[in-house]
């Protein structure tokens, strides 16, 4: 089974200006088209405001198509207690099953003292986050590995696998640390290839962002690891087992 | 015309930014290129240099890409090499590249060469560029010395200056390239390691694609996967053959 582990829900309010991608039915054709059967979706105009509206929104989707969507919620760590409040409402009521974050967009450091009552709530509830990762000064790779290494019960995904710049930084914290998780969006093919070559296939997974890459961009992001000829074993791993251990399906 | 060409419905294709060589991450022989390019039906290619080639090594390394496409004319142009921290030395070396070794154009990485592309420390070596009447190539998109307008603020001092802004602001700078550089016209675009192919199409609707070259960044990236990011952006056949190879054509004859 082919997992997208990185899809956004662009809605009509949801800084569409930052970038034009494509509408959701657009890319879920083209998700159909690329062999993605199931797709964590999050959302993007919540990373920058309105956090608890945009949990259901994701939560409304989910209902509509509950067999293709793994949903999962956010949250802004700099709205304390009201932050917790909707770690445990996205769990209890919406059902989510893991959190994205995206500290430059929500302006926080990953590692500052504000996260570690949000990563205590979700080290609670043994759910995954999928983190971007890859952007100075606050989303870098061994800034989240760090927060990790205080959170050992929690799956860290490094969305991106940090992107251009930071990819080596990346395998250095998945080497150093089980809990660390490498996803390919947007990372450049010599990344993926020496991650497989330094720590295997068992923690890289495929995700593709959409609809950010806008028409074309996940066929774009499957080509990137085709082209890299990995064979059946890994393939099977890095498009969708992986991510089925993470969440246990 | 290739398999592949054909199938894109271009007349040829030439991808702009390809290396060969060694770093401490890639082993890039000529033929492991070549046979990329082969492959992925690319006709030709500029190249240029990594690893301590591109930083410290720069004689050796300009001597090496001279070589290479001397020994293979018809399927690749080069690129010099100079790191501008050796202020004389690099300006006298890009002279020696261009005129005695035939190179074609210069390429900065700033980030790797340890400087900010719009510092004075550059300027030596700009202005030499600009008496050679060779293109300028500079990686874009790494904080804080690779930046999409520290290159806008170079070629706005420089207007006589030529400049390709290579992976035109890569993964996280997208914002600051399509329309500030639609107001620069002696800047062009390469399209290598931009993460995501709408990138590239908001950068040809603003700047046109009279001024956006296809470029792989092989081996960073990988040949086939930099020209299906092309591909989906179902382009005109016109702004398809411009980015594809009449642009990089056109400015370095190749």
């Amino acid at each position: 089974m082919i997992i997208d582990a990185h899809c956004h829900l662009f809605t009509n309010d949801a800084a569409l200006g930052f970038v034009s991608g494509s509408t959701f039915d657009e890319f879920v054709q083209e998700l159909d088209g690329c062999g993605v059967e199931k797709f964590i979706l999050f959302t993007i105009g919540g990373l920058f405001r309105d956090f608890q509206k945009s949990n259901d929104e994701i939560r409304n989707m989910y209902q509509k198509f509950p067999e293709r969507i793994i949903p999962f919620g956010t949250t802004n760590p700099w709205y304390g207690e009201e932050a917790l409040a909707e770690i445990d409402r996205c769990v209890n009521v919406l059902g989510m099953k893991g959190f994205k974050l995206h500290p430059w967009m929500m302006g926080f450091a990953i590692n500052s003292v504000q996260m570690l009552p949000v990563m205590e709530r979700i080290s609670d509830y043994g759910m995954p986050v999928l983190v971007h990762s890859g952007t100075v000064p606050w989303s870098e790779p061994l800034q989240i590995a760090y927060l990790a290494s205080q959170f050992p019960k929690v799956q860290f995904i490094l969305a991106h696998m940090g992107i251009t710049d930071l990819w080596k930084e990346a395998i250095d914290a998945a080497r150093r640390y089980s809990n660390i998780w490498l996803e390919t969006a947007g990372t450049p093919t010599v990344a993926i290839k020496t991650a497989l070559q330094e720590i295997g296939p068992e923690r890289i997974i495929f995700g593709s962002d959409s609809p950010y890459g806008g028409v074309g961009g996940c066929q774009f992001q499957m080509n990137k690891l085709k082209y890299l000829k990995l064979g059946k074993h890994a393939e099977a791993l890095l498009l969708g087992e992986n991510l089925r251990r993470i969440l246990n399906i | 015309m290739s398999i592949v060409a054909k199938t894109l419905g271009v007349e040829r294709i030439i991808d702009s930014h390809c290396h060969i060589g060694q770093s401490p991450y890639v082993d890039q022989p000529v033929e492991t290129l070549l046979a990329e390019m082969d492959e992925a039906g690319v006709e030709k290619a500029i190249i240029c240099a990594i690893g301590s080639h591109l930083v410290i090594d720069n004689e050796e390394g300009n001597d090496f890409i001279s070589g290479v496409v001397k020994k293979y004319p018809e399927r690749f142009l080069g690129l010099a090499s100079v790191n501008p921290w050796y202020g004389e030395k690099a300006v006298r070396e890009l002279n020696r590249s261009i005129t005695k070794l035939q190179l074609s154009g210069l390429k900065l990485h700033p980030v790797l060469q340890g400087f900010q592309a719009n510092e004075k420390l550059v300027f030596p070596v700009i202005e030499e560029a600009i008496r050679l009447g060779v293109w300028i190539y500079i990686h874009s998109g790494t904080p804080e010395c690779s930046l999409p307008l520290q290159i806008v603020e170079l070629a706005l001092k420089y207007p006589e200056g030529k400049f390709i802004m290579g992976h035109m602001g890569g993964a996280d700078f997208f914002l600051d390239v399509p329309d500030p550089c639609a107001k620069v016209p002696n800047i062009y675009l390469e399209t290598s390691l931009t993460c995501h192919p709408v990138f590239v199409k908001e950068a040809i609707e603003k700047v046109g694609s009279d001024r956006v070259m296809f470029g792989s960044d092989s081996p960073t990236s990988n040949m086939k996967t930099e020209l299906e990011k092309i591909k989906v952006l179902n382009l005109s056949k016109d702004d398809l053959n411009n980015v594809l190879w009449r642009n990089v054509h056109r400015i370095f004859g190749i």
